[in-house]
Formats: C-alpha cells, sequence, structure tokens
C-alpha cells in the first residue's frame, strides 16, 4: 500500500502532527542557483494548495531569504493548521563584518573557499557557492545558549509568525561540546516554556544524532541523507536508539543531493558534485537499473522506501518547482510490485535489515 | 509506569501454505505475507507499547498451539486469544490439553469468527453455549466477535454467562464507512448493563473508507461507547496487520487516541493497558 501523502501521523510523543510529505526550503532560498520572491511564492502556493502542511526552513537557506519566503506565504494561513521547523547554531552577520572579523567562525565552505566549483568562487568570493542571490549577509557558526536565543527571535522576525514548533541544533558536526551544552539547554529551555513543541537536531550524519539521543532528551531528529534508497548507514546506529525511545526521523535529502532523482556524474551528492564519489553514483546507476526493469521509476521506489520505517514520521521534499513538486507527490502514489524490495536485497542493494513498504506503511 | 498494552493483533505466514486463511480475499493481497514479532516489535517501541494480545485468525487448534509457542518465545506477547471447536462435546477436554503445555499459562481467552457464520443465531445454540460455559470453567475470557447482525445473540450470550468476562472485539463492527449509528447504538448499548463485559477500541479503520478515513469518523463511536461503558471498561486494540489495509499501525494509534478525546492519566492508562490486563488476567510483572 502506498503511503498517501496527505496521511497525518503523530511527531513521535510530542502533540505535533505531520503529513507524510513535508516542504524543505533549501531549494527556495537559492541553493545552487537564485531562485526570485515570485518564483518562491508560486511554489509555495502550489505547495498549500495540495495539503502540504509541514514546512522546514533555516537561517540558512538563502541567508535568511527562505524564512522570509516561508513566513509571507504561512501568514495567510491560521497558525495551527500547519507546522514549521527552523534551525539554530548559525547566526547571519553583514557581509562586511564577517570579512572584517576573521575571529568570526565562518561557515568557510559556504563562502566558496573550499570547492571553487565552477571556478567562479575562491577565498574571498562574494559569489557563495551555495546559495546564489542572496543577501548581503552570511552564516557564522555559533551553539551557545545566547546565540540559540538570537537565532529564535531572528527567525520568528524574518517569519513574521508568533510561534515555531519544532527546532533543530543545524549541522553541528565540528561543534560537539558547544552544541550539547550550550544549544540543547537553550532549546529545553525553550521547550519547557512552551516556546516551542519539539527539540532536536539536523544533520548530514547519524553518528552524532545517535550521541544526542543517547546524551539528551529530543523529541525527534531530522536526518538528511544516511537513511535512503542508497545509503542505510542509520540502520546500524541512530534509528534503533530512536525506535527505543519514541524519537521521530524527520527524512531530509531522501534523493541525496538529487543522485537518486537523476543519477549522472552532473549530479550532486552529499551537496558536492557525485563524479567526486563515483561508487555512490555506480551505486545509484544500479539501484535505477533493478527499478526500470521492474517497471519502478526510482523516485518512487526512493520516496516510498523509507516511509516503511517505523520511526520515520515524514519526509520533507527540498524541490524548486511547481513540477516538480506535483511530480514528488505522483511518485509517492507510484504502486510498487513487494517483488522490487526482494530483488534489491537480493542484489545487495539494500541493507538485509531494512524494513520495506511490502510491510505495509 | 502502568503497563501499556495493544490487547488485539494478529500474526501469519501466508507464503508458507500451512495454515488457509480462507478470509484472505484478494482484495485483501495487501496484508498477504509473513508478519511476525519483529514487524510489530519496532512499532510497539515507537509507541511505547510494552505488551500485546495475539488473537486467533482461523478455526484452527494448531494455530492456536502455533501461538502459544510465539508467545512463550516473544517478550512481549503477554497471551493469546485461541480457538477450539466450541460445538465439539470434547472442547472441556481440549482446553485443558492446551492449559496442560509448558505454554499454556499464554492462553487468555477463546474466539470464534461468529460473524462469518452463514446462521445469524449460531451463538445460541445450544452446544455452542455448552461450549463458551466450558470456555468459562477453564477460567478463560470469550471474545464476541460479531457484528449488528448478531450482537442480539451476543447480549444473549452476556446474559446467559453472568461469571464469564466477555470481550466484544471492534466494537462490534458497526459499517462506518457508511456512517452507521442503527442499529448497531441500540443492540451495543444494553451490553454496558453487564459490568462482565468490555469492549475493544480496534478494527475501526477497516470498517471505515480505507483510502479516506480520518480520525474524526470514529468519534461518533467512541465517543458513545465511553459514555456507555466508561474509561474502565474499553481497551485499546491496533488489530495490526489487518489494519495495514487501512492505515499504518501509527495511524491506528494516532486515531484511537484522537476519538477518545480528553482522558485524565489514569483513564487513558486504563484503556491503553489495565483494562486489557483485568479482562484476560494477563500476567505483566515480569
Amino acid at each position: 500500500m502506498p503511503v498517501n501523502y496527505l496521511d497525518v501521523v503523530t511527531l513521535g510523543r510530542t502533540r505535533l502532527s505531520v503529513g507524510r510529505l513535508g516542504f524543505g526550503m533549501a531549494p527556495l532560498g537559492g541553493l545552487y542557483s537564485p531562485v526570485t520572491d515570485e518564483q518562491a511564492a508560486s511554489v509555495l502556493a502550489h505547495t498549500w494548495d495540495k495539503g502540504i502542511r509541514y514546512y522546514d526552513v533555516a537561517p540558512l537557506y538563502g541567508y535568511g531569504q527562505a524564512e522570509v519566503r516561508l513566513g509571507r506565504m504561512l501568514q495567510q494561513h491560521p497558525r495551527d493548521e500547519f507546522v514549521i521547523s527552523t534551525k539554530v547554531g548559525r547566526l547571519l552577520y553583514p557581509l562586511e563584518e564577517v570579512l572584517a572579523r576573521p575571529e568570526l567562525d565562518r561557515d568557510f565552505q559556504r563562502l566558496g573557499s573550499v570547492t571553487g566549483i565552477g571556478g567562479e568562487t575562491s577565498g574571498e568570493d562574494l559569489n557563495d557557492w551555495y546559495y546564489r542571490g542572496v543577501p548581503d549577509v552570511r552564516p557564522v557558526y555559533d551553539y551557545s545558549y545566547d546565540a540559540v536565543m538570537r537565532s529564535v527571535e531572528s527567525s520568528l522576525e524574518r517569519t513574521g509568525l508568533s510561534g515555531l514548533d519544532i527546532l533543530w541544533i543545524h549541522d553541528p558536526d565540528n561543534h560537539w561540546e558547544q552544541a550539547i551544552g550550550g544549544a540543547y539547554p537553550a532549546l529545553a529551555d525553550l521547550r519547557s516554556q512552551g516556546v516551542v513543541s519539539a527539540i532536536g537536531a539536523g544533520m548530514n550524519q547519524s553518528e552524532m544524532l545517535t550521541r544526542f539521543a543517547l546524551e539528551g532528551d529530543f523529541d525527534a531528529f531530522m536526518l538528511a541523507g544516511r537513511y535512503t534508497l542508497l545509503d542505510q548507514r542509520a540502520l546500524d546506529d541512530l534509528l534503533p536508539v530512536c525506535l527505543e525511545k519514541g524519537i521521530a526521523i524527520v527524512i531530509a535529502g531522501v534523493m541525496n543531493s538529487g543522485l537518486l532523482a537523476n543519477p549522472t556524474p552532473d549530479s550532486h551528492f552529499d551537496y558536492g558534485p557525485a563524479s567526486e564519489a563515483m561508487e555512490w553514483l555506480d551505486k545509484a546507476l544500479k539501484l535505477k537499473a533493478v527499478c526500470e526493469r521492474n517497471g519502478v521509476p526510482l523516485r518512487a521506489a526512493a520516496l516510498q522506501f523509507v516511509h516503511a520505517h517505523p520511526a520515520v514520521a515524514t519526509v520533507v521534499a527540498g524541490v524548486r518547482t511547481i513540477a516538480h513538486v506535483d511530480d514528488t507527490i505522483e511518485k509517492m502514489q507510484v504502486e510498487i510490485p513487494d517483488y522490487l524490495w526482494d530483488e534489491l536485497k537480493a542484489e545487495g542493494l539494500l541493507h538485509p535489515e531494512a524494513p520495506t513498504p511490502k510491510l505495509g506503511k | 509506569m502502568a503497563v501499556t498494552v495493544d490487547s488485539h493483533h494478529h500474526f501469519w505466514d501466508t507464503t508458507r501454505g500451512v495454515f488457509d486463511y480462507y478470509w484472505m480475499t484478494d482484495d485483501l493481497a495487501a496484508i498477504k505475507g509473513v508478519r511476525a514479532p519483529e514487524h510489530l516489535r519496532p512499532w510497539l517501541q515507537m509507541k511505547g507499547i510494552d505488551r500485546t494480545v495475539v488473537v486467533q485468525t482461523i478455526p484452527s487448534v494448531p494455530e492456536t498451539e502455533l501461538f502459544l509457542e510465539t508467545a512463550a518465545a516473544t517478550d512481549f506477547v503477554a497471551g493469546i486469544v485461541g480457538w477450539v471447536d466450541l460445538v465439539d462435546p470434547a472442547v472441556g477436554e481440549t482446553l485443558a490439553r492446551l492449559q496442560a503445555r509448558p505454554d499454556g499459562k499464554y492462553l487468555a481467552g477463546i474466539r470464534h469468527q461468529v460473524h462469518d457464520e452463514a446462521d445469524a443465531e449460531w451463538l445460541l445454540r445450544p452446544e455452542v453455549q455448552r461450549g463458551v460455559s466450558e470456555v468459562g470453567k477453564a477460567g478463560l475470557t470469550y471474545d464476541v466477535l460479531v457484528r449488528s447482525r448478531e450482537l442480539p445473540c451476543g447480549l444473549a450470550t452476556v446474559q446467559a454467562h453472568p461469571d464469564m468476562r466477555f470481550v466484544v472485539d471492534h466494537i462490534a463492527k458497526p459499517n462506518i464507512k457508511e456512517s452507521e449509528i442503527e442499529p448497531w447504538a441500540s443492540r451495543m448499548r444494553p451490553l454496558a448493563d453487564y459490568p462482565n463485559v468490555w469492549v475493544k477500541v480496534s478494527g475501526m479503520i477497516t470498517e471505515a473508507d480505507w483510502n479516506r478515513w480520518e480520525p474524526e469518523d470514529l468519534v461518533p463511536y467512541v465517543s458513545r461507547l465511553l459514555e456507555w461503558f466508561g474509561p474502565k471498561r474499553l481497551m485499546f486494540g491496533s488489530d495490526w496487520p489487518v489494519c495495514e489495509l487501512a492505515g499504518t499501525y501509527d495511524r491506528v494509534y494516532d486515531a484511537a487516541v484522537f476519538a477518545l478525546g480528553d482522558l485524565g492519566a489514569d483513564e487513558r492508562a486504563a484503556i491503553f493497558g489495565g483494562n486489557a490486563v483485568e479482562a484476560y488476567l494477563l500476567s505483566v510483572t515480569d
């Protein structure tokens, strides 16, 4: 039975309910290429018309721009009709200040100093590689208690909303101590004060999320790319712990940065070019071949696979056009024959322990 | 914390041809396959459910024996509702033999798929009533699986055995898809007068529109049951994996919580645990 994207479930043991399909705002913030306000507004209006009611955003996405755009749409609707998550861990500083103050913990990767993809970016280049068409502010890492409080204030201002529902500690990969010692207590306070209903962390790795699950009291996690049709690493660490504690998982990066949407050497993997990860591209092509010879679009298998795990509450799809929104909805409803999952396991392309939609979800 | 119980679910394996799951017609293909403890466990973990009751799926003593073995081998299974041939003059001996097994302590109740009998009054046949008494004499609970059609016989059965414990399965399966209230309500309501009757808040979403049901659809039924039976005689059951026809385990659970509305902590603990322990005399201490 395919998952109906409009089905609503409780997020773990919180009072929040989310649909099986949520909307991720990174692309509409201008990820990889600029997006205009008008484009963003029309795509967002379409998601609402289609019944999507869970939205995930972050100060990082378009350096505040995504929060502004999302807020503009959500303000038109009653507050209790949608669920919004945003993130903490990066503050936005004026660009000149970031350049003038070397002591700031700049999000260097996203200032284009690392990869120089496309030859457009270099160390101090103002053309950012990840987000394009953005305001003159840049993200600076800060997972301290006070920074989290300031970040939440700023997110409320940018969205223009009276409240937020879920807060994720965003990408604390290199900031564990500050995240567990500063950001976590801040989020826990905001939860106990009733400012938000759920707290967690959002990362591209499962190891540190597992550590959060074991050392803190979290409601949910956003896991990007590590539980997908391509990569089930989270099955060995994070997901069993989440089951035991009733912690819900919000799946992001379900297409592994597009590699599963359309596997070619030009697609992205883990927010970088897939050609740098040849073995993943190779696996994606094998997945595609098995799906296609069974008459199943790879994207349908990718979207429906993750939903079979009982810890997975919802999947946020970050897409940039109305056509992609419609395609995502359509692919969630595609009937997939049970034997596809058996075949993927038989070919060693899926973790042998991975629950599959064959069991009815 | 109080123990939490899912009072109604099944296991099966349709791939091996050992049992004839006669009711699993082609339109139920989505739930065929293997449904074993390892498939249910993650759902129980996510929802914080400690113990379960496994219920027979076919009229078969071997299935009941298999479920007893499953219960002994599965930490979360607290009891089973099995099947014996109620019309068999030797039903008492069969029950005694099952209970004497090393895993016999897991036998908590007996059920017969009464609503699948052609005769609407099958339950009232003297030989069946005698069989029901034997279930009572064995100290077991009887699960009443009926629809509105058979409810009057269910009531008569309850009246005839005041010393036995009865559990009405799946709120007696009103046609939720067609918004049936009558005759369900007027036939169900009198059962509440008998303190030896409990009702399973289960199996509802598969009586609703499988593809379009919403938790709100269950409210007219559950709110009436709460009013009639009170929170001490209702118990949550998932009816997994049958529920998968209309919704996943988490949605069934969420829908039950929603339909029950605002409950005190004690009431909630009773419906999601304590009442099943009482109705089936489950041992949940270990």
